[in-house]
């Protein structure tokens, strides 16, 4: 079993979001996390990640980001690295979900749904860098 | 990630979805997903058995048929998402816009009812 930090540099575009997912749930299997937790990552490292890559950057060619997952006792600690926008994705407000089907946006569902599924939520600004925190 | 047709009647269109809808899940099937269950118009069910993972990118997929067929008098009905997957949907609130359920002859009631 391993302990280590996984730390995973993806490149800013969909399809290296994408690749390290693979290489994500690799490592997951080998620090033995429940199925829950397992789908738990899966989510909160698509939605961050397609986040950055849609929204930090106004030309995201060149630039990369950087992913790190710990696993402490029963929580894993997931943080996501980049020196694109200065944005707090948590101060996203959730979409409505009491309107009917014709009103419902079909986006901004992605942090409602890393905010539901996480034990806590946290974000700085150092040196030019975002750092995305998330404990679950 | 699939899309199988399973049955295609004047009344309803059935498919199965199976494998992780995530990005590259969603990029290969979403168009077939649009042309065989939203553009004939026809209420649909959609089995989700198989679907081991899904994040907002499916969930837009989804959402975005079901308003197609709304729009042409239609419905989607959710069958047996695995429960991770069910806590998922009911944590975006799919719930109050689409029927989800368990129970294959209740599903296809739920299609057959106006």
């Amino acid at each position: 079993m391993s302990s280590e930090k996984w730390i995973f540099t993806a490149e800013c575009s969909l399809d290296s979001v994408a690749q390290g997912a693979a290489e994500l749930q690799r490592y997951a299997g080998e620090i033995d996390l429940s199925s829950r937790k397992m789908f738990q990552l899966d989510l909160i490292y698509e939605e961050l990640l397609t986040n950055v890559v849609k929204y930090s950057y106004p030309d995201p060619a060149g630039h990369t980001i950087t992913v790190t997952l710990e696993k402490q006792g029963e929580d894993c600690i997931f943080e996501v690295i980049h020196d694109g926008m200065d944005f707090n994705p948590w101060n996203v407000e959730s979409p409505d979900l009491d309107l009917p089907l014709e009103e419902r946006s079909e986006g901004g569902l992605g942090i409602h749904l890393v905010k539901q599924f996480s034990k806590s939520l946290d974000y700085s600004r150092e040196n030019g860098m975002s750092i995305v925190k998330v404990v679950f | 990630m699939e899309l199988k047709m399973i049955q295609a009647n004047d009344e309803y269109t059935h498919v199965a979805l199976s494998g992780r809808l995530d990005i590259d899940g969603v990029r290969a099937v979403e168009l077939d997903f649009a042309a065989i269950v939203g553009n004939k118009g026809k209420s649909a069910i959609v089995d989700m058995t198989e679907v081991s993972f899904m994040a907002s990118l499916g969930m837009r997929m989804l959402l975005s048929t079901a308003k197609t067929l709304r729009a042409a008098g239609g419905k989607v009905v959710l069958y047996n998402p695995q429960p991770v997957v069910l806590e998922a949907l009911e944590t975006a609130g799919f719930s109050a816009v689409m029927s989800i359920e368990s129970d294959f002859a209740k599903a296809l009631e739920l299609i057959q009812s106006k």
